[in-house]
């Protein structure tokens, strides 16, 4: 009996696993193209869509700060409370974010084989 | 169980979830670079409140961490946020525990899983969904091994509180 409950835990463990799995793949394998610019959205609004390939320093709203140099974006400043999109890495490749949620900034590469239309 | 027995129980478990609440905000994970990962040690006291008490109580018990949380130390997408995890997982606990095939750690997994997947879809309401699918893979695999540690502790918890329970009974 116990034994048949922690085999159904384990099955019930892998089939969530497997789906994540299976978006990691969807949203990720066609990612591996350098993108062509950025999109920057507020609240899902777009804002503005910046070239990669020009170095570039871009104020969004007051909120933060996004920066391009070397063909990638990142945040250099934001007035968020946890900063992860500060000490987020730079994204190049397409399909590739940096998520602010407490400011509700997206920023998003476009462009290559994108999955997202 | 009395019903006097049952709302001290219900109101020291209450108090035990904020504790756990506030014990998780003092000692942030690695968030892994996405925002939103945590234990979420509080729901441990929802699970008790479930097992041992009921569905309704279980889920007060939810909606007054949630709020408290809120009032405390939060903002109001703060609270959608929490909501729809919370309603997410708490679902999930309930469907997966009434069909009797799960113990508490796939059940607590599942339920981790599906608090991210609750965060995650406000999220993508609120601000860019594309942006936000890149993150849901690792937002999911988090929440499923913080929801089995969750689960395993519980296990441990529950042995003991119900061989009190039967005592007192």
């Amino acid at each position: 009996m116990k034994n048949k409950r922690l085999l159904c835990d384990l099955l019930l463990i892998l089939a969530i696993a497997a789906l994540a799995g299976a978006i990691f793949l969807l949203t990720r394998l066609p990612s591996g193209e350098e993108g062509e610019a950025v999109e920057i959205r507020i609240g899902g609004e777009l804002f503005k869509v910046l070239p990669l390939d020009t170095d570039s320093s871009t104020d969004v709203g007051g909120l933060c700060t996004v920066v391009i140099e070397n063909g990638a974006a990142r945040v250099s400043e934001s007035t968020c409370s946890n900063l992860l999109c500060v000490n987020h890495r730079p994204i190049s490749r397409s399909g590739e974010s940096i998520v602010c949620l407490p400011n509700g900034v997206t920023v998003r590469v476009s462009g290559g084989a994108d999955f997202y239309i | 169980m009395k019903t006097s027995r049952k709302i001290a129980l219900l109101g020291l478990l209450t108090a035990l979830c904020f504790v756990l609440s506030y014990i998780e905000f003092l000692l942030p994970l690695p968030s892994f670079g996405v925002p939103g990962v945590k234990l979420g040690l509080a729901n441990l006291c929802v699970m008790a409140a479930l097992w041992l008490v009921g569905a309704k109580e279980a889920a007060a018990i939810n909606l007054i961490r949630i709020i408290l949380n809120w009032a405390i130390f939060g903002s109001f997408t703060g609270l959608l946020y929490s909501l729809a995890g919370g309603f997410l997982s708490f679902l999930a606990m309930l469907l997966l525990k009434k069909s009797g095939r799960f113990s508490p750690i796939g059940i607590s997994a599942a339920a981790g899983a599906l608090h991210n997947v609750g965060q995650l879809a406000v999220a993508m309401l609120l601000t860019d969904a594309a942006a936000l699918w890149y993150y849901t893979p690792v937002l999911i695999i988090c929440g499923l091994a913080a929801g089995a540690v969750n689960g395993l502790v519980f296990s441990a918890i529950l042995l003991r509180l119900q061989r009190k329970e039967n005592h007192h009974e």
